[in-house]
């Protein structure tokens, strides 16, 4: 029963959490058909950048306001430099692209290291009890309010989404600017600050999550590069550009993982190669992932 | 070429060195773990290096000394002065800095002034030999290698080749027998290492835990990312198995991970009365809080022998000497988590003699850690006045029988059968304590060394270490008694008495 | 030339050194069907493009565009469409992944009263009956036809004041184009301005007010449609007479 809720609880946290990061590739790719892979980067640069506040007093809530503010800025920065400047492109013969979110990504975090540190640093926690209440214990598992706000926003945050991008005309414009970019600008569509939009709000979904994500692992530098790739795999998995399947895809590694570890006490060094296996069967069977609509050609 | 291809290409390059640049910097990562793996390096470093970056003004300058340099020694300086290494580089400026400076000023080596020649390998172990090739180049009668990347088995052959006078500084090589007169496949005879090894290391710890906690049973958990090929782990057992302590656990967790509940529910099945943790600060914080929210933490010696679980954290390796973990965890970091550490290193002793070259000579405060580079570059310049030749085989020579010497720090030497300047003896335990409100109120009350009271070295930042005197402190009697003496004299580390019937005083309940 | 919605002067454009309109000048007043005819790579498309602001790769722009009054050829294309102007691409360019309705709502995309979307939807559906019962469908998996109608029907949901039609016949079967050119007549006497490219220069010239001839990049002939259906030369070379 303890080992049941284990894997749930590390199940529904861990994957609340690898969806969240999965979104915000999502985000971008559904209108660019780019893979931001300086999303990992926004994470630890908004981490930092809510620990700095802290750091100059300023309560955790305010920080975190500023710090999805910010993020949200720093995502339209990277749109500006690593993106913008490649001009009009197609996104799959012209893999610029790829060169560019990375060093971008990488260079962020060394300016980071340079420019604040390189260490680990922790934040407040965003609500310290509510109603008094700050965990429980069932069978054994601790169920700490940390977890309970992270999956209660994760769901949120990922249903506000699916919204956007659904049912209002910004998010069809999103949808738009990422099938033909041309035609949408026809539409009276301004496709330039479409895409900054795009890496605004996956900023500032980053925000959010590092902020959340803090009272467990931390503001660390290897945040961007681990979170990063395991998310990337979630967002594939799960068919990247479906929100429903940056869940899906978080949720199956976290249960994966979980699994694997409860397995035995040396099975945990399989976990990677478990997961990357789980990773290929998918893609093999379904190429565009579990909820990836295949692209329809133009007739 | 047309410019769109050339600008194409040039961001590739970029692009290629970026990616190296991260490559090498996980492999240093790893590397800088692996070596601290069941041992005291990344302790030293995470711990009072880290605080070192915190707390120091960096004044470096690249390292290189200027001075004459017609009739000058020569001594190579290999460190990680860029890169995630720096803070390592920071220290190692400071205090060769300071040792040149007050080399120079009291009239050299027979009469020649001490030059500097400083290589940063950044965090690129392929850099290693090129570093070796230069220094040969410039003439340099011996090097540190400051837990410099490459250090590996790439530089190694071409020590061993010219039987260049290394001095390993900070590095743990992980292995006594890879030293001379050991029988591994090691870099040979001319390599010397000032840190302790990472068995001697984990050997202190368990018997900490043997004989003055009275444990019985221990259990470990570790980053499998870090630590892949499972050093620690045979460290661990070894070392265990030595001291008597049953293991009842072993399990793995990963760098990225933020869930430990698992591994933490069939660690608590067995109970273990204490738990070594071997990973970075953000891991072991992660379980330290783990521990937190199942209210498993450690609260004192009886209750880690109770019956709900509170294992004492004792820190072999990275993680828990890191004292930034206990920033990280809060409240959940409680006072007595321990860790093996070296003698010289600690508390940053302001009676050492660094301590004053550094004010005097660089207007700088050191950090802790300085120290030792420092000594590294006594031993060589003993070495060579031993030798009366700058020639490397006789500078060798000369090291293996210069007997004891105090420089920078505490008193220290080599032997021709021992090639690592710590013994057992050299090492201490400290423990992890909570700073500003000071520690945590217990029952009975545990008293602090006076590094914690107003104007001493901890006052000032959150947490750090404190040496744990009682332990090992017949061993380091015997190692440094005037050291001893001057320690328990000005009231540092925590004081514990035995009493005469061989029970404790009553402070010593506590850790 | 108050009269005029649309004034090109001198109409040059490049991609990179290759030179595709060499200063080509035309105009299309309130109310009028105008359209050009030309052979393939003529620069018909292009013509549209530029004037409805479409960038393009290595696409320099020279001359003269206005649009009710106001100098367009520097504008982006959605400052274009929110002034009033609706192009209808070539090879209809429907949004394949959304839903008919959605391509229609983004036609809508430029108009402030997003209320009476609904409204221009049903109006839509009423001239275009088989996207009605396709509303809910990816635009993806309508014929080529179909996707004509929703093109036309995406470009009007902007209630715009100049329409522009790029090739609405390419692709599709003879019936069809019949049916898309009487939608085009209509759109005419309801007094639409449009401006229409078209290869099928017959069917052109049937619902055209005036015809501009393009033939490599410059204007050959230009008139009324009737004038220019009687050409000989027009009749030679695009008439198939």
């Amino acid at each position: 029963m303890g080992k049941f809720i284990q894997i749930l609880v590390s199940t529904v946290t861990v994957g609340s959490v690898l969806a969240l990061v999965a979104l915000g590739y999502n985000l971008v790719f559904s209108t660019t058909r780019i893979v931001n892979f300086a999303q990992g980067t926004m994470l630890v640069i908004a981490g930092y950048m809510a620990y700095a506040m802290t750091r100059q007093g300023l309560p955790i809530w305010l920080a975190f306001i500023l710090t999805v503010i910010g993020s949200a800025i720093i995502g339209m920065l990277i749109e500006l430099i690593a993106i913008r400047p490649l001009g009009r492109f197609d996104p799959a013969t012209n893999v610029g692209w790829i060169l560019t979110t990375f060093s971008v990504g990488l260079i962020a975090v060394d300016v980071i290291g340079i420019v604040i540190d390189a260490q680990p640093h922790a934040l407040p926690n965003l609500a310290g009890s509510v109603f008094g209440w700050k965990a429980s214990i069932v069978a054994g598992v601790p169920i700490t309010l940390t977890d309970i706000i992270i999956v209660v926003s994760a769901v949120l945050l990922m249903f506000l989404i699916e919204v956007l991008q659904n049912r209002t005309m910004a998010g069809r414009a999103f949808r738009a600017v990422a099938q033909d970019r041309q035609t949408a600008s026809l539409m009276g569509i301004n496709t330039t600050r479409t895409v900054m939009a795009t890496f605004a709000l996956a900023g500032a979904l980053a925000a959010v999550g590092a902020v959340l994500l803090a009272p467990k692992l931390f503001v660390k530098l290897e945040n961007g590069d681990l979170l990063g790739i395991q998310a990337f795999i979630a967002a594939v998995l799960g068919g990247l550009g479906s929100t429903r399947g940056a869940v899906v895809g978080g949720f199956a590694i976290a249960l994966t993982s979980a699994v694997v570890k409860t397995v035995s006490a040396g099975a945990g060094r399989y976990e990677p190669l478990v997961i990357f296996a789980l990773f290929l069967a998918v893609l093999v069977v379904r190429p565009t992932g579990i909820f990836g609509t295949p692209y329809v050609e133009k007739v | 070429m047309t410019p769109e291809q050339e600008a194409l290409e040039a961001k590739q390059a970029r692009l290629d060195e970026l990616v190296a640049a991260e490559v090498t910097r996980r492999r240093f990562l790893e590397w800088a773990t692996k070596a601290g793996m069941g041992g005291i390096a990344l302790s030293t470093v995470g711990g009072s290096f880290l605080a070192a970056c915190a707390k120091g003004s960096s004044k470096a300058n690249g390292g290189t000394t200027p001075g004459p340099t017609g009739d000058t020694v020569k001594i190579g300086v290999v460190a990680p002065f860029s890169g995630v290494g720096k803070f390592i580089g920071s220290v190692v400026n400071r205090s060769t800095n300071a040792a040149v400076s007050q080399l120079n000023a009291t009239g050299g080596i027979g009469g020649r002034k001490v030059q500097i020649i400083a290589i940063d390998t950044g965090t690129d172990p392929t850099n290693g030999p090129k570093a070796y090739d230069s220094l040969v180049s410039q003439g340099v009668v011996g090097i540190l290698w400051c837990f410099g990347s490459g250090f590996n088995p790439s530089t190694l052959p071409l020590i061993k080749r010219d039987g260049m006078p290394v001095i390993s500084v900070f590095n743990d090589l992980d292995s006594t027998s890879k030293l001379y007169p050991g029988t591994g496949d090691g870099p040979g005879r001319s390599v010397f290492q000032l840190s302790d090894n990472g068995e001697q290391a984990s050997a202190v710890a368990m018997e900490y835990a043997a004989n003055d906690r009275g444990y019985r049973t221990v259990a470990l958990i570790y980053d499998a990312v870090l630590d892949s090929q499972g050093d620690g782990v045979k460290i661990f057992k070894k070392t265990a198995a030595a001291a008597g302590l049953t293991v009842t656990g072993i399990e793995t967790f990963r760098l990225e991970e933020s869930a430990y509940g698992v591994q933490l529910d069939r660690l608590a099945a067995q109970k273990p009365q204490c738990l070594f943790i071997g990973g970075l600060s953000g891991n072991t914080a992660g379980i330290v809080k783990e521990l937190g929210t199942r209210k498993a933490s450690y609260i004192d010696t009886p209750t880690a022998k109770g019956s709900s679980w509170h294992p004492q954290i004792i820190g072999s390796a990275g993680g828990t000497g890191d004292k930034s973990w206990i920033e990280l965890a809060g409240a959940d970091a409680k006072v007595g988590t321990n860790t093996v550490w070296h003698i010289s290193g600690l508390i940053g002793n302001p009676g050492f003699p660094i301590t004053e070259w550094a004010k005097k000579y660089q207007h700088e405060t050191v950090t802790g850690g300085e120290e030792v580079p420092a000594d590294g570059l006594a031993t060589i310049l003993e070495g060579v006045k031993k030798a009366g030749s700058t020639e490397h085989a006789k500078v060798v020579e000369g090291i293996e029988t210069m007997g004891k010497i105090k420089f920078a720090s505490i008193d220290f030497g080599f032997t021709k059968d021992r090639h690592i300047a710590h013994t057992k003896d050299d090492l201490v335990m400290i423990t992890m304590e909570r700073g500003g409100t000071g520690p945590v109120t217990t029952d009975p009350p545990y008293k602090l060394g006076v590094e914690w009271s107003s104007g001493h070295i901890f006052e000032s930042t959150a947490a750090g270490p404190t040496h744990l005197v009682r332990p090992t402190l017949d061993g380091n009697k015997r190692a440094h008694p005037e050291l001893m003496d001057e320690i328990l004299r000005g009231n540092y580390g925590t004081q514990c008495t035995k009493h005469a019937d061989g029970t404790l005083g009553k402070e010593c309940k506590i850790h | 030339m108050s009269d005029s919605i649309l004034e090109v002067r001198d109409l040059k454009v490049y991609y990179g050194a290759a030179r595709a309109l060499n200063g080509i000048s035309f105009n299309v007043n309130e109310g009028e069907v105008v359209t050009i005819i030309g052979g393939n790579g003529a620069g018909k498309s292009t013509t549209l493009k530029t004037v409805s602001g479409v960038s393009e790769l290595l696409k320099t722009v020279e001359g003269e565009i206005t649009f009710l009054g106001k100098r367009i050829e520097h504008k982006a294309a959605h400052v274009i469409a929110r002034m009033g102007m609706a192009h209808v691409p070539e090879g209809r360019r429907v949004f394949s992944q959304s839903t008919v309705e959605e391509n229609l709502l983004l036609g809508g995309y430029t108009r402030p009263d997003r209320r009476s979307l609904q409204a221009s939807i049903d109006e839509v559906y009423d001239r275009f009956p088989v996207l009605r019962e396709r509303r809910n469908q990816s635009a993806g998996y309508l014929s080529g036809g179909e996707q004509q109608m929703l093109a036309m029907g995406r470009g009007l949901m902007a209630r715009p004041q100049f329409l522009l039609l790029d090739e609405p016949s390419l692709g599709l079967a003879p019936l069809l184009v019949a049916e898309v050119f009487e939608i085009i007549r209509t759109l005419a006497k309801e007094g639409t301005t449009i401006l229409l490219v078209e290869q099928l220069a017959n069917l052109a010239l049937d619902v055209a007010d005036r015809a501009y001839v393009l033939e490599t990049g410059t204007i050959a002939a230009e008139g009324t449609a009737a004038d220019i259906a009687v050409d000989p030369k027009v009749r030679a070379a695009y008439l198939g007479a």
